[in-house]
């Protein structure tokens, strides 16, 4: 009977381990939200869902999404998004680990976890063919087209595109275009010139500000749980600035 | 005849029918259990199950096959296509085996209707597979009217439950709050985690006051919000 109470065993397992290691949980939802797995079908994505590296996320017109990963991090994306958890690994008791997020299109604004704050080199996000380093903690990225902006809330970024590296500290964007061309400066000044279609992206980040403010305060057990003790609002997140709302150069 | 000797004479009649059932149940349990590919799928998934990222696909091709291959030697052993909708599900990165999960555990079911774990790993697959319709709600309502005492079913149920919340019906509401006040009653900070997750913390703390272990302050500190405890 032994072999039996560890069948038992194995399949209670299953089910206790319904909360997964390495993954990123959805702390808000708004209108139509799907997520696809590998080739797998697309499901509705709900608050409380979580969501692991390969999977990829999209949001239908007038909708949002907001992730708590593991180790801290937020990624919000905006309306017509499409963004593919391309890396993401986590340990837990060393707090290191890797993330790469990558934009297909859409809106998305990323705030460091414990991974980037400990290793901003392992922390990427890529947009059309752009790449974004960070060096800090609070980044807005929008694509469409393969035109790319973006603006940095706090701290710094390097920006790969076409094959030159640029550095944008916080307060400061840049928009690139499908032609190979680039401009940086002031963050209001790059957004006072961009597409409707990436205007509009941008603005829908700015809208998820309070939801990303309660994801912030959700802190992470390390395991994929939200950890049930409140804290306080991490790095780069306050209740009046937006991804894109930095002022100055 | 008195009462007790009556009773002593019933019990003759029925102990050997009894021992004779348990022992044919034990040979048959032992026989299926003994079967390696079973006890090697189970290791198999509980080894992926600890480790991040999606089992290594030679690893889980090969117990697939095994799995496969006792099903067809024994098709009514309903561990075997319990095992197998497990494994299946585990690969939630491939749409063909995801949908085989489903057809696993509707067989397991056909064989074994009364596992309240085996509803409840239907609703999971029919879940990831974005289908919360009519049979996921079944599954659903099935397994927390099967196993109210079972905490993987209370999870199961709980958290899908919760996440498909506002479309059940008054019906599936009902039996799935049943279940996550058991489940409060076991292990309150548990189903609160769970609630708090999906954003349902009301559900899960207005069935505080039956807990029976001694509330954590940083778990009643959450539902002070809630209508519950006001």
């Amino acid at each position: 009977m032994n072999k039996a109470s560890a069948l038992i065993a194995v399949i209670a397992l299953f089910f206790a381990g319904l909360v997964w290691a390495n993954t990123a949980v959805v702390t808000a939802a708004s209108g139509t939200a799907s997520v696809q797995t590998g080739n797998g079908p697309a499901r509705t994505l709900r608050v409380g869902d979580q969501v692991r590296q390969g999977d990829t996320l999209f949001t239908a017109r007038a909708s949002s999404v907001v992730l708590k990963f593991d180790d801290g991090q937020i990624a919000a994306l905006t309306a017509n998004s499409r963004m593919t958890i391309t890396a993401y690994r986590y340990e837990p008791s060393s707090g290191s680990g890797s993330v790469l997020l990558s934009l297909v299109t859409g809106g998305m604004r990323a705030i460091t976890g414990l991974i980037g704050r400990r290793s901003p080199e392992n922390v990427a996000y890529r947009a059309a063919t752009a790449t974004i380093g960070i060096r800090g903690t609070d980044v807005t990225i929008a694509t469409d087209g393969g035109n790319v902006v973006v603006t940095v809330t706090e701290g710094a970024v390097s920006f790969t595109f076409n094959g030159r590296t640029i550095e944008i500290q916080a307060g400061e964007g840049v928009n690139a275009r499908l032609d190979g061309t680039f401009q940086r400066g002031a963050a209001d000044e790059i957004l006072a010139r961009i597409s409707p279609e990436l205007a509009s992206a941008i603005g829908g980040i700015r809208g998820l500000d309070n939801a990303i403010r309660d994801a912030a305060t959700l802190t992470s057990a390390g395991d994929g749980r939200a950890n049930l003790t409140p804290s306080g609002p991490t790095n780069g997140v306050s209740s009046g600035g937006g991804g894109t709302t930095a002022s100055g150069s | 005849m008195r009462p007790t000797e009556l009773r002593g004479r019933r019990w003759l009649l029925a102990a050997p029918i009894l021992a004779l059932l348990f022992g044919s149940s034990f040979l048959a349990a032992r026989n299926l259990l003994a079967d390696p590919p079973l006890l090697r799928a189970a290791g198999a998934l509980a080894a992926w199950n600890a480790a991040p990222g999606r089992p290594p696909l030679a690893a889980w091709s090969e117990v697939h096959a095994a799995l496969l291959r006792s099903a067809e030697r024994l098709p009514s052993n309903p561990i075997t296509h319990e095992l197998l909708g497990l494994v299946s599900l585990s690969r939630a990165d491939d749409a063909r085996h995801m949908r085989e999960s489903v057809g696993h555990f509707q067989a397991a079911l056909r064989l074994r209707p009364h596992s309240a774990h085996t509803w409840a790993a239907l609703a999971q697959a029919q879940y990831l597979l974005g289908d919360t319709g009519a049979a996921f709600e079944l599954a659903l309502v099935r397994a927390a009217k099967l196993g109210p005492a079972e905490p993987g079913v209370q999870r199961v149920a709980a958290d899908y439950g919760l996440a498909t919340w506002q479309h059940l019906s008054a019906e599936a509401r009902a039996a799935v709050e049943r279940l996550i006040a058991a489940g409060v009653r076991r292990d309150p900070a548990e189903m609160l985690q769970i609630a708090h997750r999906r954003g349902r913390l009301g559900v899960a703390c207005r069935h505080l006051r039956g807990a029976s272990r001694p509330l954590d302050s940083k778990v009643s500190q959450l539902c002070q919000g809630t209508e519950a405890l006001r």
